[in-house]
């Protein structure tokens, strides 16, 4: 028993990782930009994350620098794909080498520092008291907390806001949005910048809070498989908060299946959580409902067309 | 204020193209030196570290073939798929499979005379690559999922496996993970030239026939319709699935062969590391070739310039490894940023 309620209280904290990114993913997407730079992003977020924190010693700073960065990143990216118009796999692809590159570069001195502060588990008052339910949910840290009431939110204002409906028009139809007042370019600009932001957060949440050190690389493909969240979520911020969390839990899972007796080679383990995303995407696809995909996702958009 | 005006225009010509993307990598280079710079290194120094570690020894030079090898066969597969506007991102796991099941027959079967067993090494190579890559193309073409996320995941399967072999079955006797060394009958031989090897012939060879394939016959022909059109190659009576499938099996073939070529060619055994990210490169290569073979050549020894300059960079001038994934990725930008030139007319406007 307690070894299924530690797997599950890691995967909350696994699921964290993924969920940031997977919000910051959806926003982006539902505004008709494909972003496929998260894993570069991540990175970038991870290190300099890390490097804020190793500094100054304080999460805060560390998380601020974490969004900037990766809301540069979106700077970037949207400057490539809506200003110039170029094509957003490409840069999506180039944005993820730059992304890896720079923070392996910079990131060389922090191999192996150890961070001089640990962020501190906060156990919520009579909830965390609840057996069971209360150790797997409520003994985390501040991040863990502030990601159970992101997708809420974002829902908020996708479902309910003028700032969502505009985001939402912009990427099904972009011209129509334009006529009727959005105005487009900068929809999408602060879109993938606030996408970006989350993204770079959640590679902070990574290096800085779950792994507690930087390692080159250490993103080991989540960016990728936010990517796949996203589709598995129907781009809906609800779906992304159960998506995420399961997706951690059957991480979990795969880790700790020698603990169960389970013959399986450890190596293929390593695996499973590739295997599952490619899984989830084939359950989708059969599935055959109705989709959320932006009609005019991954397409450029040309305000001179309006006239 | 200023505003940029665009206008679309027609599509420059081929030449016009590539006189902007040689401006464009004139860009990337001019930023990478900047990068360069601002780490209290010398660009100047390091550019001309980079052309004479190249072009300043026989030895240099053989080296920077030797990484053009697989860049070639990584880029013809990407760029197979990329002619019919599919985004085979998967190279890297596909190479990898290429290069496990050729060693299986190493491992497994028996020593057979060195043309012979090098032929079916190829040939299961081949067959490893395009095993690897049907599972995107059933999944893109049976339930429409997207092959940029499916081939990218599958390659961390791909090489998980590789390393469940290595540290596994196929672990050396001194318990680290790779193969016994390879007989000679399993290993390709070397054209007199450092270690270039008969991997460089046959990515040759291959170059020529598939600029035939694709250019000079009917089922090229098909290729191209399918990636200009979907209706168009509907209304043609072209079977776009099978197509699909066959483009999808051809394109792991080809990266399947760079696996043969790194094992048989350079390592004569497998390792972790016999990829040094070559599948993802070969992305860079052929967008760069915009899919044609001859093209791509030249920009595989373009890359293996940058690539082999940066190793000895390393060694001379003590800049980390990444320096060569950011050039890279400062190109493929520059690139990008060019095709405002070739796609439109580009005024700059004074703002009222």
């Amino acid at each position: 028993m307690s070894d299924l309620i530690t797997i599950l209280f890691t995967a909350i904290a696994s699921g964290t990782i993924i969920l940031y990114a997977t919000i910051g993913e959806i926003i982006t997407e539902r505004s008709g930009i494909l972003n496929l730079g998260v894993e570069g992003m991540m990175l970038m977020g991870a290190f300099f994350g890390y490097f804020v924190a190793y500094h100054t010693g304080n999460l805060f700073l560390a998380i601020l620098g974490a969004a900037i960065i990766g809301g540069l990143m979106g700077l970037i990216h949207a400057f490539m794909t809506i200003t110039i118009r170029a094509n957003q796999v490409v840069s999506g692809l180039a944005l993820t080498m730059f992304g890896t590159g720079i923070s392996a570069f910079f990131g060389i001195g922090l191999v192996g520092k150890t961070l001089k502060f640990s962020i501190q588990p906060i156990f919520i008052p009579i909830l965390s008291k609840i057996p069971i339910v209360g150790e797997i949910l409520f003994k985390h840290n501040i991040l863990v907390y502030f990601a159970y009431v992101l997708p809420f939110v974002i829902w908020f204002i996708f479902a309910k806001t003028k700032w969502g409906l505009a985001l939402k028009s912009s990427g099904e139809e972009p011209l129509s949005s334009e006529i009727m007042g959005i105005h487009v370019i900068k929809v999408r600009y602060i879109a993938t910048i606030v996408g970006g932001m989350l993204i770079g957060i959640s590679g902070a949440y990574l290096s800085v809070a779950y792994s507690k050190l930087w390692v080159e690389g250490m993103t080991a493909g989540r960016g990728w498989i936010t990517i796949a969240l996203v589709i598995f979520a129907n781009w809906n911020p609800l779906i992304a908060y159960g998506g995420a969390y399961l997706f951690g839990g059957l991480t979990q899972l795969g880790l700790n299946l020698q603990k169960f007796n389970i013959a399986f080679p450890i190596i293929l383990l390593k695996s499973i959580p590739y295997i599952f995303t490619l899984l989830f995407l084939l359950f989708i696809s059969l599935r055959g409902k109705r989709s959320n995909l932006p009609k005019s996702l991954g397409l450029a958009y040309f305000r001179e067309n309006r006239e | 204020m200023f505003r940029i005006k665009l206008e679309q225009k027609e599509r420059v010509s081929k030449q016009q193209e590539l006189i902007i993307n040689l401006y464009a990598i004139a860009f990337a280079l001019i930023l990478s030196g900047i990068f360069i710079a601002l780490n209290g290194a010398n660009p100047f120094v390091a550019f001309w570290k980079i052309l004479t570690s190249v072009f300043g020894s026989r030895y240099g030079f053989s080296e920077t073939l030797v990484k053009s090898i697989p860049l070639i066969f990584t880029g013809l597969s990407v760029a197979i798929a990329l002619n019919s506007k599919i985004w085979n991102i998967g190279a890297e796991g596909q190479l990898f499979f290429g290069a496990i099941f050729a060693t299986a027959f190493v491992i497994y079967g028996p020593v057979l005379p060195r043309p012979l067993m090098l032929t079916i090494m190829v040939l299961l190579g081949m067959i490893g690559g395009a095993v690897w890559a049907a599972i995107p193309a059933l999944l893109k073409i049976k339930f429409k999922m997207n092959e940029v996320i499916s081939t990218l995941l599958l390659n961390y399967v791909a090489i998980n496996i590789a390393d469940y072999f290595l540290f596994g079955a196929w672990k050396g006797k001194d318990n680290f993970p790779y193969t016994p060394e390879f007989p000679l009958e399993a290993k390709f031989p070397r054209l007199n030239f450092g270690r270039v090897h008969f991997g460089f012939i046959i990515a040759i060879l291959l170059v020529i026939l598939l600029y035939i394939i694709i250019y000079h016959t009917r089922m090229g022909y098909k290729l191209r319709l399918t990636g200009s059109s979907l209706k168009a190659a509907k209304y043609a009576g072209i079977e776009i699935k099978k197509m699909m499938f066959l483009v999808f099996l051809i394109s792991g073939a080809l990266a399947g062969l760079a696996g043969v070529g790194q094992i048989c060619g350079i390592e004569y055994k497998l390792h972790q590391h016999i990829s040094n990210g070559y599948g993802y490169t070969g992305i860079i290569v052929a967008w760069l070739a915009r899919s044609n073979p001859f093209v791509i050549v030249f920009f595989a020894f373009f890359l293996s310039i940058l690539l082999k300059g940066v190793d000895s960079l390393q060694i001379v001038m003590h800049l980390p490894a990444a320096v060569g994934v950011i050039i890279q990725s400062l190109i493929l930008f520059a690139i990008l940023g060019g095709e405002l030139f070739k796609n439109y007319n580009v005024q700059i406007l004074r703002r009222k």
